[in-house]
């Protein structure tokens, strides 16, 4: 049997296609993990903007969390125009508060499994080649028990999978731990999991990321420096950062 | 919670003080502003709009102005929309009139049927716990027209005491029976389960 493996997606991300070899292979599910601060969201953004405006591949931003507005506020300082994407038909934001979500869902007798079906049919109205979850922590709140978890976590990955798209889930750690996910359960699911630290040198803290799990690809495993400049997130593959004791 | 949150608070406080304000320097209130029914048949329509406003003495004040005040702290925490409460504790009270002005030539005075129709508003926005609206409805009922039933074991069917507190419940009713009607209507976002995500990002 000739298998082929899947062609890479550029991740938008300065540096990172170095570490991964010419980046995240497509149609694959990337766990982006961190404690608050590091630069989950502004990575996860970045992967879908320049996705959408450099690439050419329209995203997906499902927001568990922030509005729309608001976001588009934050990212403009990166001189993302999150925008001016949507409105050229590239990048979409579904989703807000999750408080808003919850009654939604109430409103309308609906389970998490509607909220996937409706992702699904977005991806395949709008041809959406990138998705974000942002946060896959709180979409996972949307479940009654730790049963549903497992399977909306399966569920999510694998629909969006199957409609080959390359996804990142986005998850909090807590700060000082090196769990790789909220739950335990989400780093078995995901073909790939890429942390971002925020590790101790002295007296300060300084911002570093590996890629912890890449499956059907050889990949740095080294924690490298990130810096998150004017333009966004920066990978500085050729320097390692060391954590002190 | 930020100030814009205690809206409703500062709208019932607003009314409370117009209350006093009235009872207290308007001279003859309630005989000038009551709902009775003759006078708005002759042509006095503007009494449909005055009622609310005047109370026939302290103790009807302080009770309408208290319930006022617990029922709009209790929206507060509920976080029930600005706009859901201040439109039907307006119309609800004026509109719960008519029915008993079809009924009956009952005589109409004080806030009374506005706050139960604001009651009303927070008998089903207790859905946000999961609780049924018709249990705090249930429970709300039976306080409308305990003070009817409690005549009624007084003083039988037909004394005047047992007939005025069922003229009075059947107004109080209608005020929150009012409330419960508009804020169903004005709450009927049905909402289509395929378009959870897409509804509140476009702020439905």
């Amino acid at each position: 049997m000739d298998v082929k493996l899947p062609e890479r997606v550029k991740t938008g991300i300065d540096g990172l296609d170095v570490m991964l070899n010419g980046g995240f292979l497509k149609g694959r599910n990337i766990l982006l993990s961190g404690p608050a601060g590091t630069g989950k969201s502004t990575f996860a953004i970045q992967f879908a903007y320049r996705g959408a405006v450099d690439y050419n591949e329209p995203s997906l931003y499902v927001t568990l969390e922030e509005t729309r507005k608001k976001m588009a506020e934050d990212m403009s300082k990166f001189g993302f125009d999150l925008e001016a994407a949507r409105k050229k038909g590239k990048f979409e934001i579904i989703g807000g508060p999750l408080a808003e979500l919850k009654l939604g869902m109430h409103k309308s007798d609906a389970s998490y499994k509607n909220l996937i079906n409706e992702i699904c049919d977005v991806v395949k109205e709008k041809k959406i080649s990138r998705v974000v979850i942002d946060s896959i922590n709180l979409f996972l709140m949307l479940t009654k028990n730790e049963e549903e978890q497992r399977t909306a976590l399966a569920m999510l990955c694998n629909k969006l999978s199957n409609l080959g798209c390359t996804t990142i889930l986005t998850s909090e750690t807590k700060e000082g731990t090196m769990d790789l996910s909220a739950h335990g359960i989400e780093e078995f699911v995901v073909d790939g999991v890429v942390v971002l630290y925020l590790l101790r040198q002295g007296s300060s803290f300084v911002p570093g990321i590996v890629v912890r799990k890449m499956r059907g690809t050889a990949h740095d495993k080294t924690i490298r420096f990130v810096e998150i400049s004017d333009k966004g997130i920066v990978v500085h593959p050729d320097e390692a950062v060391f954590q002190g004791l | 919670m930020e100030l814009s949150d205690y809206k409703i608070l500062l709208f019932a406080g607003i009314f409370s003080a117009i209350y006093v304000a009235v009872f207290f320097t308007v001279p003859d209130s309630a005989n000038l502003m009551a709902f009775i029914p003759e006078k708005v048949a002759a042509g006095e329509w503007y009494r449909l709009f005055t009622f609310p406003f005047a109370h026939l003495n302290e103790w009807h004040l302080l009770e309408n102005v208290a319930s006022l005040l617990v029922v709009g702290f209790i929206a507060t925490e509920l976080k029930t929309e600005f706009y859901d409460f201040a439109v039907i504790y307006l119309a609800a009270g004026i509109l719960a009139v008519i029915p008993v002005f079809l009924i009956s030539s009952f005589s109409a005075l004080g806030a009374s049927t506005a706050v139960y129709g604001a009651f009303g508003v927070v008998t089903q926005e207790l859905s946000k716990f999961k609780i049924s609206g018709q249990l705090p409805f249930g429970i709300m009922a039976l306080v409308v027209f305990i003070k009817a039933i409690t005549s009624f074991f007084d003083c039988g069917s037909k004394c005047d005491s047992f007939i005025f507190s069922l003229k009075q419940a059947g107004a109080h009713f209608a005020g929150l029976v009012m409330g419960v009607f508009m804020f169903r209507v004005m709450n009927d976002k049905t909402i289509d389960p395929r378009f959870i995500l897409r509804g509140v990002a476009h702020g439905r």
